[in-house]
């Protein structure tokens, strides 16, 4: 790393083939479209490229490059609202899986649940259900309050619920008979 | 209605589905682009926050601060005893060696190893391990941010040098980053900045 921060492009070039792939599925689980993840690591891996000489401490690269990565994918998010349908969650007549396992309405309920979430909360379900990153760690990742981390998965999490619970519901043709 | 326990296994079940490899291409384009991507330049020195500082820094800080409060204290004394208060004494015409002072910070700014280990003892704590002074230099610089002067101030023999610090909440070093004041102190030994006091 040191050899990459003093502009050693091979070195670069070896950080980032052991970092792209994280950072790829990450910002592709965040955005949930093949191209803008790509865009947005990219991005990411040239922002790190740039920025990697004032990082001082080389234990911190793994949370300051996911936190450039974000803010990537929070670019790549705003460009794609320019041109994205709204979408509007919609009941569907499958019903849930009686043992509760995730079916593939599950799958498809909870893809346009989470596609309404911001990016701040879908980065935090990203990083905490994922990768399995504590809040305190996903706070200083963002470099925002651990209160502000743990209110927006409650929230995302209420959401994404809510999401696989409209879909659990009867049609309300059903109802009415 | 599910419950919570259902939500978050559905969601990490659902997260695991997805690419986990970034395809070649998308590396080769940003490698393609690294000679026409400039680097940031390394903005290095001095001061981290007190609570992330490393042993050495902490020293430094404290003996300034012991330092300072021993100036002001002074200064605080001479001016209750003894009637009016006494005017600061200039230095002497030409013997101002602020620019030396400033030379000398440029050059850490710049990561001069020599003009670090200047101001270093035999034999310094990092990061819990005693280093020769050389390396303690070496691996300080490698780690600090830059840091703005707002003042040079000569007391004695000394200059108090009063400079703001930058860095994010990662500890990077970040322009337009609101950082800490500090203020440290050197002496000028031979028109050459010597070891802190």
């Amino acid at each position: 790393m040191t050899r990459a921060q003093r502009g050693d492009e091979e070195a670069f070039a070896s950080l980032a083939v052991a970092v792209g792939d994280r950072l790829h599925a990450v910002a592709h689980r965040i955005l949930r479209d093949i191209d803008l993840a790509e865009d947005a690591t990219q991005q990411a891996l040239l922002a790190i490229w740039q920025d990697l000489p004032q990082l001082r401490d080389p234990a911190r690269f793994d949370a300051w490059s996911y936190r450039l990565l974000v803010r990537a994918c929070y670019a790549e998010g705003r460009k794609s609202r320019q041109w994205s349908p709204n979408m509007r969650l919609l009941p569907s007549d499958e019903p849930m899986q009686a043992d509760g396992s995730d079916s593939i309405v599950d799958r498809d309920q909870l893809e346009r649940g989470f596609r309404r979430l911001s990016i701040d909360h879908r980065a935090v379900v990203v990083l905490h259900h994922y990768l399995d990153w504590p809040l305190d760690r996903i706070a200083e990742t963002l470099g925002v309050p651990a209160g502000t981390v743990r209110s927006r998965l409650h929230h995302a999490m209420r959401g994404l619920r809510a999401a696989l619970d409209a879909d659990a519901r009867p049609p309300a043709r059903e109802v009415a008979q | 209605m599910s419950s919570d326990r259902d939500t978050t296994r559905i969601v990490r079940s659902w997260l695991l589905d997805g690419p986990t490899e970034l395809p070649d291409r998308v590396l080769d384009a940003v490698l393609d682009q690294l000679p026409s991507t400039h680097q940031g330049r390394a903005t290095w020195w001095p001061a981290r926050r007190l609570s992330h500082m490393n042993t050495p820094m902490r020293f430094a800080l404290g003996a300034v601060a012991i330092v300072i409060a021993v100036v002001l204290g002074i200064n605080l004394l001479g001016s209750n005893i003894g009637g009016p208060s006494p005017t600061p004494t200039p230095a002497p015409s030409g013997a101002s060696e602020e620019p030396v002072v400033r030379a000398w910070i440029d050059a850490v700014n710049e990561r001069d190893q020599e003009a670090a280990t200047a101001v270093m003892s035999d034999r310094v704590v990092v990061s819990d391990t005693t280093l020769e002074r050389e390396e303690a230099a070496r691996t300080i610089l490698e780690t600090w941010c830059p840091m703005d002067v707002l003042s040079v101030q000569r007391v004695g023999d000394s200059y108090i040098v009063e400079a703001a610090f930058v860095e994010d909440d990662l500890g990077t070093c970040t322009a337009g980053v609101p950082g800490t004041t500090g203020m440290f102190v050197v002496e000028v030994v031979d028109g050459k900045v010597s070891r802190l006091p």
